[in-house]
């Protein structure tokens, strides 16, 4: 069709529309005045009314499609992902988001928390990989570590893991916001070593612990969130790349090893847990002023010292473990920390 | 990253910040309904449980935000300001009378433009096939 055909077109299809019902086929007889082919052009977008659903593009119809494709506010609140039914957000991640759930089938009315994997992760692999490591997440049974019980591929695809729900708040905050002493802090601490030596003895690394993945609960129990999912989101074992890594792991809290992209090993984890006691204990991150730039701290961690946290608190005796884990060479950390 | 170059635009009035508003959202939605969309070919099989079957059909109305979009181009063809129209009422929600005032042009004549114009990409959107 010509610019000028859609012209003729137009005019005659806006005033049929614009005329009574009972008056249409008089009045488009009249118009197209033995012009047949406009006619029959005219009929076939007259005959659209028929089909097309009152909201098509209304505003309600923006908001849907709109609601389909951007990442959404609650988009998955309400929704069934495999046996459960998701009832409130309760966290954002880098690797998706975390709902309170329930079981769908009102079987258990206990709650859990389901982590819903966003994005750029091969779902299928995801799947794969969460098979071959469910049964050895599945036996950790320790009373600081937070249970998985489940996971799969939701009817988009979309890889889930359900866990233990935990209603606690962040170490760090938990610790500021009580007041804890140093000695309470790391009596709180020594628990959660003892998870993460409890989990390596089965040869499981977290991988990426850090303050967000320990909450505490009201009654003080700490519990590690999270062991080894990072492996399972994190693309093809052993033989991974600088930049696979660099996606499963919070920079911050990451060893040099990771960074770099070298074997992971159970002192991975020991480096993080010795950054998270060097804040617990200081109050603030051993690379200060290179958090805000992912590269610049990348390069912080492999190649600087960390300030003594001695020189940051008084209690010295207590912080020789925490500056031996934030040390790069960790045969040394791990003898450190649990030798 | 689109909305930081409207620093060095003069939004002049209301009318021109709809329009540009509009403008941006088609440009959002569009860029998300293609990555979503690339994201669901992309690859791999998807594995299925049996309890995870498709949703009963009946919800199977949402709009295709990408085959509007091709339909948009196409009558903007025809019809630049009639596609603006569109653009300035589903994208930016502006009313039949702030549309009018947006393109200049009577509220009688916005409403036509816009009835024909609903009619023309419902055909557009249906009848194309998919490739």
């Amino acid at each position: 069709m010509t610019p000028e055909r859609w012209q003729k077109v137009k005019e005659v299809l806006a005033t049929v529309l614009e005329a009574p019902a009972s008056n249409r086929d008089a009045c488009l007889e009249q118009l197209c005045a033995g012009d047949d082919s406009l006619r029959r052009e005219v009929e076939l977008l007259l005959n659209q009314q028929d089909q097309m659903q009152s909201q098509f593009l209304d505003e309600t119809s923006l908001a849907e499609a709109a609601a389909a494709v951007l990442p959404g506010e609650n988009s998955s609140v309400g929704r069934r992902v495999g046996a459960y039914k998701t009832l409130e957000r309760i966290g954002v991640g880098g690797m998706g988001e975390v709902y309170r759930a329930v079981r769908a089938d009102g079987q258990f009315a206990k709650e859990v928390a389901v982590k819903l994997v966003r994005g750029g992760f091969d779902s299928a692999s995801v799947s794969e990989r969460f098979r071959n490591e469910r049964q050895i997440l599945a036996s950790l049974d320790h009373p600081n570590i937070a249970r998985l019980l489940d996971g799969g591929t939701a009817n988009d695809g979309m890889p889930y893991l359900v866990m233990e729900l935990i209603d606690g708040e962040r170490i760090d905050i938990y610790c500021d916001r009580n007041k804890l002493t140093i000695n309470d802090r790391l009596r709180l601490f020594r628990k959660v070593c003892s998870a993460v030596q409890y989990a390596h003895r089965r040869l499981v690394i977290h991988r990426d612990i850090k303050p967000s993945n320990i909450l505490v609960t009201k009654d003080g129990t700490p519990k590690l969130l999270d062991f080894g999912i990072a492996k399972i989101l994190s693309p093809v074992d052993d033989a991974e790349t600088v930049l696979t890594v660099t996606q499963a792991m919070t920079p911050e809290y990451a060893s040099p090893e990771q960074i770099r992209g070298d074997a992971i090993t159970t002192a991975t984890d020991v480096y993080s847990l010795g950054v998270v006691l060097y804040q617990l204990l200081t109050g603030r991150s051993p690379y200060p002023g290179h958090t805000h730039t992912p590269h610049k701290l990348a390069q912080a961690v492999c190649e600087s010292e960390p300030i003594r946290p001695s020189s940051i608190v008084v209690r010295k005796e207590s912080l020789t473990a925490s500056n031996s884990a934030a040390d790069q060479d960790f045969a040394e950390v791990y003898r450190a920390a649990f030798g | 990253m689109r909305l930081v170059r409207c620093d060095s635009i003069n939004v002049r009035d209301r009318v021109h910040f709809f329009s540009l508003a509009a403008q941006i959202m088609r440009q959002i939605l569009i860029d998300h309904a293609r990555q979503s969309a690339a994201a669901k070919r992309g690859g791999n099989a998807i594995t299925i449980a049996l309890d995870d079957a498709p949703e009963p059909e009946g919800k199977k109305t949402n709009l295709d935000l990408i085959a509007l979009d091709d339909a948009m181009v196409q009558l903007a063809a025809l019809d630049s300001r009639q596609c603006k129209i569109v653009e300035l009422r589903f994208f930016g929600g502006l009313s039949i009378e702030e549309t009018a005032q947006a393109v200049d042009i009577s509220p009688a004549t916005a409403k036509r433009e816009w009835a024909t114009a609903r009619l023309w990409l419902h055909r557009a959107i249906n009848s194309s096939p998919v490739p």
